[in-house]
């Protein structure tokens, strides 16, 4: 995701790779990943109308979610999916680091689960509890998590949670979930009887 | 059918508790057979429970309010609970008025998670003379600045988890963690931006820590 012009939020699992030195190099390690079975790049922040600078990912996508898409639900299961699909595509990351340097040097890092986003004016929180109807946000229990489209307009829904993360803008936000971390999110949250985790796009 | 629950809730009591799962399914029958039949639960079921001095796994289950933790600690006699506080608006939290209710007793684990509390506040909760020792406290979110009153308590000893998540630029005290909680196994410092290795170093006497959530 390099030049977006849409407003995304998402859950993304890989190794990160610095790119404010890269320059041009960048869009040829955008063609190399994108040419790398498996793999995608994320460059988190506003690409097309400002520079990419911080922290890319080379990695998989867990969940992505538009700024129109409204309160996106994922599971510990999609998690696990995208982390043995980032070590099926091992072998393709091999062979991208012997072809660009930059990827050499980042080999070591540990791969990790992160919530960001990108495009313009790019918001996305990450909670755990219930969908919630946007009219009653004064009334939640806990967070209102709204989501707001590039019209500025908010999602009818929104979520009413306890937060586990934000990011706005080139922000990499790590998220370490297990089974036991979510049973104490459902105890913070313990109003809720069916919480799911939500990524909450707005553009902001 | 009073037999057959009877017969349900004797099975319950003698297998594991260890889960969460068996333990909410026997507070729910519980709940369940105490609303549909009170005296006979009193007379047959409450007996029958108190005389088995089962030493329950604590917290045995989460509650929201002082009034069901009351409830949860008529029905399961000598168990004690998870209090959670979170979906309180902040004009009904008042930490004086909390620490005075004598349904403190039933609470081994205290979620505060996402309210705003103040040192003195907490301070005031852990010298509740209704308050025993703690085995869980959750300040996540809570912006607590310190957690001085939390090292400074004696309730505070036998903590086996604690979650700070959310607690940024706070007075952590991450140094005295080895020395106040030697039980602690869960520690969740998430999105409190401690430097990694920094907050590995401070904690490296934690013996009994088995998760340390740092993201």
């Amino acid at each position: 995701m390099l030049h977006e012009d849409i407003t995304y939020g998402a859950i993304f699992y890989g190794i990160t790779i610095g790119i404010d030195d890269l320059g041009e190099e960048l869009e040829t390690l955008n063609t190399q990943v994108g040419q790398s079975k498996g793999l995608s790049l994320w460059v988190p922040g506003d690409t097309v109308y400002g520079d990419p600078y911080g922290d890319a990912i080379i990695g998989v996508m867990v969940r992505l979610v538009d700024s129109a898409d409204g309160p996106t639900s994922f599971t510990l299961a999609d998690i696990e999916r995208a982390q043995k699909s980032f070590e099926n595509a091992r072998p393709a990351l091999e062979k991208l680091a012997k072809e660009n340097d930059h990827v050499a040097a980042v080999m070591d890092n540990t791969p990790q689960t992160y919530l960001t986003c990108c495009g313009p004016l790019s918001y996305a929180s990450l909670a755990y509890g219930e969908l919630w109807d946007s009219a009653r946000k004064d009334e939640v229990e806990y967070t209102f998590h709204s989501c707001q489209d590039m019209d500025q307009e908010w999602h009818p829904q929104g979520v009413d949670g306890v937060t586990l993360g934000a990011v706005e803008y080139d922000d990499l936000h790590s998220v370490d979930l297990d089974e036991a971390r979510l049973e104490r999110l459902g105890d913070k949250g313990a109003k809720k009887q069916n919480p799911q985790l939500w990524i909450c796009v707005r553009y902001d | 059918m009073m037999d057959q629950s009877f017969g349900e809730l004797r099975s319950q009591l003698h297998g594991s508790l260890e889960t969460r799962k068996k333990r909410e399914a026997l507070l729910v029958l519980l709940l369940e057979h105490y609303e549909q039949a009170p005296d006979m639960f009193m007379s047959r079921w409450h007996p029958y429970i108190s005389g088995l001095r089962i030493e329950w796994p604590e917290p045995f289950a989460t509650v929201t309010s002082l009034e069901q933790v009351e409830h949860a600690g008529m029905l399961i006699p000598g168990a004690r609970f998870r209090l959670s506080l979170g979906h309180l608006n902040e004009a009904d939290f008042k930490p004086e008025t909390l620490s005075r209710d004598e349904r403190l007793r039933h609470v081994c684990g205290l979620v505060f998670d996402g309210l705003m509390l103040t040192p003195l506040g907490l301070s005031t909760i852990l010298k509740s003379h209704h308050l025993g020792p703690l085995i869980e406290l959750d300040l996540g979110h809570t912006r607590i600045g310190t957690l001085r009153p939390v090292l400074d308590s004696p309730k505070t000893h036998a903590l086996k988890v604690l979650d700070l998540q959310g607690n940024a630029g706070g007075d952590l005290l991450l140094s005295e963690f080895p020395t106040h909680f030697p039980a602690l196994e869960v520690l969740d410092l998430g999105s409190c931006y401690i430097e990694k290795e920094y907050a590995k170093q401070q904690l490296d006497g934690l013996k009994n820590l088995k998760h340390l959530y740092m993201d």
